[in-house]
């Protein structure tokens, strides 16, 4: 487990590759977990409640968006990986704001200073249609079903949070009693996906 | 269904950092519950810093520690969890409270981990990762429905990549892994990382 900054370092840091390679090399899950991961931003705040919605809770985004915009996605490209705790409302937000940079930066930037262009090399939902992203969910996300509609069914994964103080009780039987998610996706998100990331066949 | 857990917690406890997990040179100042001035808090003091610190500038809210001296704190108090279940000294107080969660199997994650930086020494805290990746590697070894996830130091990067490997190169009998717990081909389907969670001697 890593958290979404190494401190005061992005997670595209040089620094970082010899632990991707060890990491891919041995063909090891890896969990990008919420935590107060990056001083800068813990420093800002000196309230919990909104330094928990924020210093806690972002470096997770800025956890995917380094990680690919560095391109160690490229780098190494069996690396899997998941974002967890952060629930999965911020995938649209943040999958659609790197897209628009994406080609804005491909497109017209890199006209005008030519060493913007982005070290990634294809599209972001190139990488989320591989597969080896994964992304946690609460279990009341309300766009739950749309997330799912984005990167797939098969990349979401349940989480309890057990025993911190502000998970919800008997999560899995609400997420079994939601009507606007498939049978289907429910396994997947239950059983299927997590054990398929953990590498968790026949558990 | 047997539902699969893929975000759960531990709360460390001393034991994580007793003797048998943590390495001798950094034992003088290894990390200790402290009790607070207010009846029921008790923190973390790590190189004379308190965790968790919930007020003032650069707060956080770590769950740990979850009791003092044997006694819950006050935040523990209002929780459906037993001392046991959280703090993993009864792991059939945890398999409780799953079955009655319907949870078959968990994933577990650490609590204290979750701040940055719990020291300025890159040393220390590596230390402190291994006694945590070596005191689950041993209380877990028994049970196959609690897996964990191995946490790395990222200001030691040399350290950790080396303990990866070589733990890889280990015996595979069961549950652990310097960066998650994963099933493989080991006796009983899971991998070891016998270098990371060999007690301390």
């Amino acid at each position: 487990m890593i958290l979404g900054t190494a401190g005061d370092r992005l997670l595209d840091d040089p620094s970082l590759l010899p632990f991707y390679e060890a990491v891919a090399d041995a063909d090891l899950p890896l969990a990008v977990h919420v935590g107060w991961a990056c001083p800068a931003i813990n420093n800002l705040y000196s309230h919990i409640y909104p330094s928990g919605v924020i210093a806690f809770s972002m470096p997770v985004l800025m956890g995917l968006v380094s990680m690919m915009s560095g391109g160690i996605f490229d780098r190494f490209p069996n690396l899997r990986v998941v974002y967890l705790e952060a629930g999965c409302l911020w995938v649209h937000f943040i999958l659609e704001r790197l897209h628009h940079r994406f080609h804005h930066s491909g497109k017209n930037l890199v006209n005008v200073v030519s060493r913007t262009a982005p070290v990634q090399k294809i599209a972001p939902m190139d990488y989320v249609k591989k597969g080896n992203l994964y992304f946690s969910a609460e279990i009341e996300d309300v766009l739950l079903p749309q997330v799912m509609d984005l990167v797939g069914e098969s990349q979401i994964l349940f989480g309890s949070d057990m025993p911190h103080g502000d998970r919800e009780r008997f999560a899995e039987r609400t997420l079994r009693e939601r009507k606007d998610i498939s049978e289907r996706a429910k396994t997947k998100i239950l059983e299927t996906n997590p054990a398929r990331f953990y590498d968790l066949a026949g558990f | 269904m047997r539902v699969i857990d893929a975000d759960g917690h531990v709360e460390e406890n001393p034991i994580t950092f007793s003797d048998k997990y943590f390495a001798p040179e950094f034992r003088a100042q290894r990390p200790q519950v402290v009790a607070g001035n207010e009846e029921g808090l008790a923190y973390w003091m790590i190189d004379e810093q308190l965790f968790p610190r919930r007020l003032g500038k650069g707060c956080n809210n770590l769950g740990t520690p979850v009791s003092y001296q044997g006694i819950p704190v006050r935040h523990a108090r209002r929780k459906p969890d037993t001392l046991g279940s959280m703090e993993l000294t009864n792991l059939k107080e945890r398999l409780q409270i799953m079955d009655e969660e319907n949870i078959w199997l968990q994933v577990l994650y650490p609590t204290l981990f979750l701040a940055y930086p719990l020291s300025c020494n890159p040393a220390y805290v590596s230390a402190m990762c291994d006694a945590y990746n070596r005191w689950l590697g041993d209380v877990l070894s028994e049970q196959e429905r609690l897996k964990w996830v191995g946490v790395a130091n990222l200001d030691d990067i040399p350290g950790a990549a080396t303990r990866l490997t070589s733990a890889l190169c280990a015996t595979r009998t069961t549950a652990g892994s310097a960066m998650c717990s994963r099933s493989r081909s080991g006796s009983n389907g899971s991998v070891s990382l016998t270098s990371m969670i060999s007690p301390q001697r």
